[in-house]
């Protein structure tokens, strides 16, 4: 792809000179140390929340927090970030077009292929280093307040939320491509959001939704068996790969 | 020795029920500087876009270089100033050159070395170039789009207004750099400053309403478009001689022009246009004589591009009802 390497370059430059890269990056590590620290501070929040609200009766906590507390927090504060990607990504073809750079780099010798590839992949790799630091920290942070964590089993959940977040990039990509504007973009990121979401709700479907990979990465925190990872993992490629694909077909005839 | 340097034929464009570009032919041979001129809406800035492939056209073919324009090389050969420039506002402007600069694979040190170099041409200096494109003005946006358009150091270049926001310093310097360009490179370039294009293009484009009106060597453009005509400088009362010459039978049209540098206190300037030579050789002059103008200076006047300009568009909008559907 004619240019591929320029436009990385520049993708990863405006990612730090709009300070995206820093913000995802506090975001993270948030996610990261906070999950442990919310999970460990429950018991005092919730008996700080109770006193009168209960009209006088007594809030008794049956177990101390644990690992899986911690983890499960983790899952929970990690599941928002497919909000932050499809908020950071919408303007990523569609605002270039709207502004006219655009029009400006497309008459270069940088394939329609390349820019698009260079911003997902720019995206990805901030996203995959932002799940190392996020992980790095809840893993160290959950060592430190519950005990040990199953690093296999961890990183595999992290394997699977990070596929999910560049399911969420190649759909808002696609979005940008098609969308008049980034607003526009948004908002079908958002309706295919919540699509995802009804359909990890609907048995038949939630196996083989997107939204199976949160779900196999919860069984697997939690030890309920059976994990079914497969079917997710393959049907999210495929609409990775898909929407990708279709983001390079419109935006190879569209004129800018 | 000359060579191909755009080739359209029958190229149209149609947005909807508008026709924006209706069956241009142009064959544009490099190197050499060559103006492409239409009023506002003419269809300049879509032509320049369909050749560089932002807009697909309607019909017709367009070649570049004697090349389709898809072919995956010909960008490599090609620059391109946009009507309004848009760059990145948290880049530098010495970055974003160096940027454009790698996207046509020059390697990082010649790629500093000459956006540095580029930059001084096109009057940025050294601390402009270091601040952040987001804080330049309209001026320096243009200068950089013009050093951008240069870094690949481009065969054929392709110009959207390149001087329009600049100031006349600025114009004059850049004008002159394009002039320098144009010894070993092919560049078409659209302006509304007449008088730049009359200034440095030997070869000229008119469109009007999408349509080709003129494409020819600029002096041949004005001896073809030529009226009889004079310019007289005189003293007394210059409103009333000139609407006692604009009353004269073949006198197309008598007005008042600016004084020129060197012309005597109280003398005003006449600019009389013709219908044929006899009237301007002999009628008009008898005419200021039996006015009793004091006549300081008589001299046949030759006009300009922007008068010939006028006229052509002018006419083919009395010729042509406004139709482009």
């Amino acid at each position: 792809m004619r240019g591929l390497r320029a436009a990385l370059a520049k993708e990863w430059l405006e990612l730090r000179r709009t300070h995206r890269l820093t913000v995802l990056a506090v975001l993270f590590v948030l996610i990261g140390l906070g999950s442990p620290l919310l999970a460990a501070l429950t018991p005092e929040l919730l008996s700080g929340l109770a006193g009168d609200e209960l009209g006088g009766m007594e809030l008794i906590l049956t177990r101390e927090p644990s690992t899986t507390d911690a983890l499960f927090q983790y899952h929970k504060n990690y599941s928002l970030l497919p909000l932050v990607v499809i908020l950071s990504a919408a303007g990523a073809v569609a605002g270039e077009r709207a502004r006219g750079t655009a029009a400006m780099a497309l008459a270069r010798p940088l394939s329609r292929s390349a820019f698009i590839v260079a911003k997902a992949l720019a995206l990805a790799l901030a996203l995959t280093l932002g799940t190392l630091l996020a992980a790095a920290g809840a893993l160290l942070y959950t060592q430190a307040l519950f005990g040990a964590v199953e690093l296999a089993g961890f990183a595999l959940v992290n394997g699977l939320l990070l596929l999910l977040l560049l399911f969420y990039v190649a759909l808002t990509l696609a979005a940008s491509v098609i969308a008049p504007g980034p607003l526009a973009a948004a908002g079908i990121g958002l309706g295919g959001l919540a699509v995802v979401a009804i359909t990890g709700m609907i048995p038949l479907t939630s196996r083989l939704s997107p939204a199976g990979l949160s779900a196999a990465a919860l069984d697997l925190l939690l030890g309920r068996e059976p994990v079914v990872i497969a079917g997710p993992v393959v049907v999210t490629l495929a609409l990775t790969t898909g929407l990708l694909a279709l983001a390079l077909a419109v935006f190879r005839r569209q004129e800018i | 020795m000359s060579w191909p340097a755009i080739s359209c034929r029958g190229l149209s464009r149609r947005f909807g029920e508008v026709v924006a570009v209706d069956r241009l032919d142009l064959e544009i041979e490099g190197p050499g500087l060559h103006g492409f001129l239409g009023a506002n809406g003419a269809g300049k800035t879509t032509t320049l876009r369909m050749l560089v492939g932002l807009l697909r056209p309607s019909a017709g073919t367009i070649r570049l270089l004697g090349q389709d324009p898809d072919a995956p090389e010909l960008r490599r050969l090609l620059g391109y100033l946009p009507q309004e420039p848009a760059f990145y506002p948290w880049m530098r402007g010495d970055e974003y050159v160096e940027h454009v600069a790698a996207i046509y694979g020059i390697e990082r040190r010649e790629a500093r070395r000459r956006a540095g170099d580029l930059l001084e041409r096109c009057g940025l200096g050294a601390k402009a170039r270091r601040r952040r494109i987001g804080g330049y003005s309209g001026g320096m946006r243009q200068r950089l789009g013009i050093a951008q358009a240069l870094v690949g150091d481009p065969r054929l270049l392709l110009l959207d207004e390149p001087v329009s926001a600049l100031d006349p310093l600025g114009r004059a310097e850049v004008l002159e750099l394009l002039r320098e360009l144009g010894r070993d490179r092919a560049v078409f370039m659209s302006s509304h400053i007449l008088a730049d294009v009359e200034r440095i293009c030997p070869r000229v484009t008119i469109l009007a309403d999408g349509r080709l009106i003129a494409d020819e060597a600029t002096a041949e453009l004005k001896a073809r478009a030529h009226r009889p005509g004079l310019e007289a400088l005189i003293r007394g009362d210059g409103e009333a001689l000139r609407r006692r010459l604009e009353a004269l039978p073949g006198v197309r049209l008598a007005e008042l022009a600016a004084a020129a540098e060197g012309d005597p206190a109280g003398s005003q300037r006449l600019r009389i246009s013709c219908d044929a030579p006899e009237v301007a050789e002999v009628e008009v002059p008898r005419a200021l004589l039996d006015a009793g103008a004091r006549l300081l200076a008589l001299a046949p006047r030759e006009p300009s591009l922007e008068e010939v300009f006028i006229h052509l568009v002018g006419a083919r909008r009395e010729d042509v009802p406004e139709d482009r559907t």
